[in-house]
């Protein structure tokens, strides 16, 4: 039946010998340590923004009134970003209703398919996402001294995540995310969802 | 092409394909294929960002990073020990008391998956323990969940409350006696098979050991409180009293509890960062298809097919719900909501219901399809933390979800259940 996929107990030393590998294994390390502070920090920067909104109507009363604004971009980066670690350490949803009737063999073809499906989808994504942020340029967010494409940047840079994290499965599909001091071994515990 | 679009998303996720990205590419192919030379399939980013880029949103991630700062400060384990003084003492002791808890965390969370994983790790061995039927235990796990998004916050009745254009705080409060209700009932049913199974209850705890252990958890206690009065009285917007909480649960965690050390800050923000990108990816992924539909004008079609059914508007509002029960079956609340909407708003005002009840039917039926298989996301998540297969715990649901289809029944024949709160003091 369906579930959350979960994290692979698979380790990435196991496959930390040969050169390309090795090198291909520190690159991702650097871009999830990349990925999971982004996240936290644009979360926090969302709780910091709307927290001082109540802070600013009761004691501080200043003028600044976009509050609210800002604490919506740091949302969106952090939902795009977040979505893409979430790939990377096997925790989006997905149904896994037929899973156990198909051989090893044909599964694995099949998500190498679906990786690379993924791959063009997220590569079309952000290459039509370069248009949004083109428009977004010419409209300013009122009350701060962003245009929207700050905000519509968001969704290109999580595909960009996307995209690395993906070709990354499709070159090493065991490859475990590795951990930090941000994301502990998480493989007994269940996915999320709202 | 609409329906080709839709046949598509099934069968994609049906063989495992992420359902967000499913989605969109369902989405994309329609775009791609639809009449009239096909749409600039930059169409998808932008409906992807107009999905999400929303300020009522942000209390999303502010829940559910109380959520997770309150699981990680003691709060969850002291109101498991608080209800244990409560309710301990009634048939099926273990059961009630995961109830009794779920309500609480209901009140501060807003997430359901969050609260059964919360207490789900927590409580689930411990009924095993004592020998509850195999299934038994993340039944009642589950359904204590979902009252996380029928009792305020709720993150589907925030997005419900954006998409609908209606009052968040009414929502909230619609909310509360439909939730009491599934509460009153669950416990019922827990006591019921209590007595038929020989499950054991605690000794009963004394005044004085059930007020030592409410002073001990009055600060857990307190959230829920403080986020309906602050929304309330209108000292705080939903998006303020969410960022309000956060910050007491990490005070509270920080300097009252010490369970949450400054160490763990980082992995607390990027845990609960993952887990809302997770959802509002879900949300912006159905953007597209939503817009996909909303263009093919297939919304009206199905308004008008559902209005067609009969002239009495209970076959009307029955025919909602037995649709809703079936997509709620094969999509996620959420994008399920976003989905549907456009068709189902229509129906609403033509039947001549208030907002705040609609809204409120299609939230608890939405909610119920997280019981209920293939797609029911309580179901497999409680099923990760018991270590049980689905099975024997679709079985164990059923009554609950009957419980849960009558109070449904009742929220649709009574408005006042709905209603009565959010009219006070208007």
């Amino acid at each position: 039946m369906g579930a959350p996929m979960p994290a692979t107990t698979v380790r990435p030393a196991a496959h930390a010998t040969s050169g390309w590998r090795s090198l291909v294994l520190r690159a991702d390390r650097v871009v999830c340590w990349t990925g999971r502070r982004a996240v936290a920090l644009t979360l926090a920067m969302v709780l910091i923004f709307c927290f001082a909104q109540v802070l600013d109507r009761y004691l501080l009363k200043t003028q600044f009134d976009a509050w609210d604004q800002i604490a919506r971009i740091g949302m969106l980066w952090c939902a795009f970003v977040g979505a893409a670690m979430a790939l990377r350490e096997r925790r989006n949803v997905v149904i896994d209703i037929i899973d156990r009737h198909l051989p090893q063999r044909v599964r694995r073809v099949r998500d190498r398919l679906f990786d690379a499906t993924l791959l063009a989808l997220a590569a079309t994504l952000f290459y039509k996402g370069l248009d949004v942020v083109a428009v977004g340029n010419f409209q300013d967010i009122v009350g701060t001294p962003f245009t929207y494409a700050v905000s519509y940047a968001s969704l290109t840079v999580g595909m960009v995540f996307f995209m690395l994290f993906l070709a990354l499965r499709l070159l090493i599909p065991d490859a475990a995310a590795p951990l930090d001091a941000f994301a502990r071994d998480e493989s007994d515990t269940p996915g999320t969802h709202p | 092409m609409i329906l080709f679009s839709v046949v598509l998303f099934v069968v994609l996720i049906l063989v495992g394909l992420d359902i967000g990205f499913a989605m969109i590419t369902a989405a994309l192919i329609g775009m791609l294929f639809k009449g009239g030379g096909g749409v600039d399939i930059a169409q998808a980013p932008l409906s992807m960002l107009g999905g999400i880029d929303e300020t009522a949103l942000v209390a999303i991630p502010l829940f559910i990073l109380a959520g997770e700062l309150m699981n990680r400060g003691g709060v969850t384990l002291r109101l498991i020990n608080w209800s244990m003084a409560m309710v301990g003492h009634m048939r099926g002791s273990l059961s009630q008391v995961s109830l009794t808890t779920n309500l609480v965390m209901a009140g501060i969370s807003g997430s359901a998956v969050a609260d059964a994983s919360a207490i789900g790790t927590a409580m689930i061995p411990s009924m095993k323990r004592e020998g509850y039927r195999r299934g038994y235990p993340e039944a009642v796990i589950a359904c204590g969940a979902m009252l996380g998004p029928i009792l305020p916050p709720s993150i589907p009745m925030i997005v419900y409350a954006v998409l609908a254009n209606l009052s968040i705080i009414r929502l909230f409060l619609a909310g509360i006696i439909p939730g009491f209700m599934l509460l009153a009932g669950y416990m019922a049913i827990c006591a019921w098979q209590a007595r038929r199974h020989g499950y054991k209850s605690r000794p009963r705890a004394s005044w004085p050991e059930r007020a030592q252990v409410t002073r001990a958890s009055i600060w857990a206690l307190m959230m829920p409180v403080l986020i309906i009065a602050g929304i309330r009285f209108g000292l705080l917007t939903d998006t303020e009293a969410a960022a309000f909480v956060a910050v007491y649960a990490l005070l509270v965690g920080l300097a009252v509890y010490r369970e949450l050390k400054p160490g763990e800050l980082g992995s607390a923000f990027y845990s609960a960062g993952r887990t809302m990108a997770v959802v509002l990816f879900l949300l912006a992924a159905a953007g597209p298809f939503s817009w996909l539909i909303s263009e093919s004008r297939v919304a009206a079609t199905i308004a008008k097919g559902i209005l067609g059914v009969s002239d009495q508007p209970w076959v009307v509002l029955l025919t909602v719900n037995v649709f809703l029960i079936l997509v709620g079956k094969i999509l996620e609340p959420l994008p399920a909501m976003i989905i549907t909407l456009p068709a189902l708003l229509p129906i609403g005002a033509q039947l001549g219901m208030d907002p705040i009840q609609y809204a409120m039917i299609l939230i608890l039926n939405l909610m119920t399809g997280m019981l209920t298989p293939p797609v029911g996301i309580l179901l497999f998540v409680t099923s990760a933390v018991g270590r049980t297969p689905i099975g024997p715990i679709v079985r164990e649901i059923v009554p609950f979800f009957i419980w849960s289809l009558i109070v449904l029944a009742l929220i649709c024949a009574f408005p006042p259940l709905t209603l009565w709160l959010p009219g006070l003091g208007r």
